[in-house]
């Protein structure tokens, strides 16, 4: 079984990076709508991480598992 | 005696509907993100949510915060 999760990299003010996962991204997700979201979350700072808020984008990616079970649980 | 309610910790859940089960029902789950200030505005808070539905595939149903308080006595 695969699974999808979008991973949403941020800077916090201690300049350690911080990571916002969202599962089942959309197929289609452009950059400019992760962005476009990423500066939302900034902009609103409603998030903290143990270094601090969030300051700054890094990155955004996805990341597939895939699953293969050998003895089903 | 009162009592001091000091804010803690706040997480954004939302609910959204990944599908239907064999009769139908929708079968829902449930996203979190600790971390949220207590202080942040609901308005805010609301805004990310919608912003972060809006990145996956399944339909948003409910979005709501869960506020964590510390309860004392005040001296």
């Amino acid at each position: 079984m695969i699974t999808k999760r979008l991973e949403l990299i941020f800077q916090n003010a201690a300049g350690n990076r911080s990571t916002l996962a969202v599962i089942d991204p959309r197929e289609n997700l452009t950059e400019a709508e992760v962005r476009a979201a990423m500066e939302l979350i900034l902009a609103k700072n409603i998030f903290t991480s143990p270094g601090g808020d969030l300051v700054a984008i890094v990155g955004a990616r996805i990341v597939t598992r895939e699953v293969t079970d050998i003895i089903a649980a | 005696m009162p009592v001091v309610s000091t804010p803690l910790a706040s997480t954004l859940r939302f609910q959204v509907q990944v599908g239907t089960d064999a009769n139908g029902q929708p079968v829902y789950r449930t996203r979190s993100y600790s971390r949220v200030k207590p202080g942040a505005a609901d308005q805010d808070v609301f805004d990310v949510a919608q912003a972060l539905g809006g990145l996956q595939v399944h339909p948003v149903i409910a979005v709501s915060r869960v506020n964590e308080n510390d309860l004392s006595a005040s001296s």
